[in-house]
């Protein structure tokens, strides 16, 4: 069984790279990657799992990451925005104008990039399952889905 | 933030997991068994729970699995939501698993933490509730399988230490017909007014409530009482909610006579739905 207090150093893979993290071990996820790693692409909004601001993906599949603790990170792959970089998703949210004031977007890119993952060409239904969990409170959500519609239509 | 500190325990095993309970306790640290996290990190961020040790299960394999016989569906208590919605082999189950919070939450909520958490909806311990369930707990003492109708009421009644490893429902409750509804005030993703799991099963219906009182219900006098009405659904329904006990909630999102009359229609549906069946 493994033990972890005070202060322990663990290793954590960020976007395919390896990276060794200083925690405590009532560190979420959240906060490890922003204060910790500088990854502060991962945004803080409401921090009691509810806006998907802090949206990255685990193994894959999206979680929030103020309601992670980071030691559940471990000997798993995190994806963050980072990852991401000029990707065909992040490229299409440029193209449909799928953003305003950019908050909420690294969230739902991450979100929507997992979900294609799943389902290239997702239903009407199956895409609003996926991205309820994703406030967002200036763009609306028609650019969003016409974003992620239009990166689905060049995955296929 | 979590302001304070803690200390965290990954055991491999349910055994471990126990006995890490018991040396969390003798070192004074209050421990608690973490799963999905999602109430537990929460509450402690804001100070509403102060955990000293956390004893992680997630990593237990035993605890993430669902087993298949011939009698029973068993499910671990570290299986997602999400899985149970795509692969529980059991529709009830999976209406009621994939109704809790959003999509990307329920990759982190499991059936153990949801059945045991603070919040008073529990929902998917309801369609163990109709089909005559049983849990499986490990304790100081071994592990005890008992039926929900013993070890329930208003919540699961663990002693401390304890633990939920699964949660099992026979194949012939599984394969019956069923009825699900949710009501919210305000869209999808909210806390239920209602939520309810039906079973035709015996030549009744077993029905089991949430978001109606304090904690998840199944009144065995309520569904006798449908049982023994005869008449037009309207009628039966309103035998139901008439014998069900005082204490419907009231609250900022509705009023218990709103509670008591939304009720009353979806049992009404479920008999008028499920009819055929029983």
């Amino acid at each position: 069984m493994k033990r972890y207090q005070g202060l322990c150093e663990i290793g954590l893979t960020i976007n395919g790279r390896a990276r060794r993290v200083t925690l405590r071990p009532a560190d979420t996820l959240l906060r490890t990657l922003r204060d910790t790693l500088g990854l502060v692409g991962t945004k803080m909004g409401c921090e009691n799992g509810d806006c998907g601001a802090c949206t990255v993906l685990l193994d894959g599949l999206p979680v929030k990451s103020c309601i992670t603790l980071t030691l559940d990170a471990e000997g798993r792959e995190v994806t963050t925005i980072e990852g991401l970089r000029d990707s065909v998703i992040q490229q299409a949210f440029v193209e449909a104008y799928g953003f305003q004031c950019g908050f909420c977007t690294p969230g739902v890119i991450l979100n929507a990039y997992a979900l294609l993952n799943h389902d290239n060409n997702p239903s009407a239904e199956t895409m609003r399952s996926w991205m309820e969990s994703n406030l967002c409170r200036c763009t609306g959500y028609e650019p969003i889905e016409n974003a992620i519609k239009l990166a689905a239509s060049k995955l296929r | 933030m979590i302001s304070y500190d803690i200390v965290y325990l990954r055991p491999d095993s349910v055994a471990e997991a126990v006995a890490a309970w018991q040396q969390a306790c003798e070192e004074g640290l209050q421990p608690a068994f973490l799963s999905g996290g999602s109430e537990l990190l929460t509450a402690a961020r804001e100070n509403r729970s102060r955990p000293g040790a956390l004893i992680d299960l997630k990593r237990i394999d035993e605890l993430g699995a669902i087993v298949q016989t011939d009698e029973a569906l068993c499910y671990g208590s570290s299986v997602t939501l999400t899985r149970l919605c795509q692969q529980s082999g059991f529709q009830l189950l999976s209406q009621a698993a994939g109704r809790v919070a959003d999509r990307t939450v329920r990759n982190s909520i499991t059936l153990g933490g949801n059945v045991c958490g603070m919040l008073p909806y529990r929902e998917t311990l309801l369609p163990f509730l109709v089909a005559d369930g049983s849990a499986s707990i490990a304790g100081p003492d071994g592990t005890r399988s008992e039926p929900l109708a013993r070890v329930f009421n208003k919540r699961l009644r663990l002693q401390s230490g304890e633990l939920l490893v699964s949660l099992a429902a026979p194949q012939s409750a599984v394969g019956a017909a069923s009825f699900y509804r949710r009501r919210e005030r305000d869209g999808r993703i909210d806390y239920p007014l209602l939520t309810l799991c039906a079973v035709a099963a015996d030549s009744t219906l077993r029905i089991a409530v949430s978001g109606v009182y304090a904690y998840p219900l199944r009144s065995l006098e309520a569904e006798s009482a449908l049982q023994a009405a005869g008449g037009d659904p309207d009628r039966r329904a309103a035998a139901f909610v008439e014998a069900l006990a005082e204490g419907v909630r009231s609250d900022m999102r509705a009023a218990a006579d709103y509670r008591r009359e939304l009720l009353r229609q979806v049992v009404a549906e479920a008999i008028r739905e499920l009819e055929g069946s029983v």
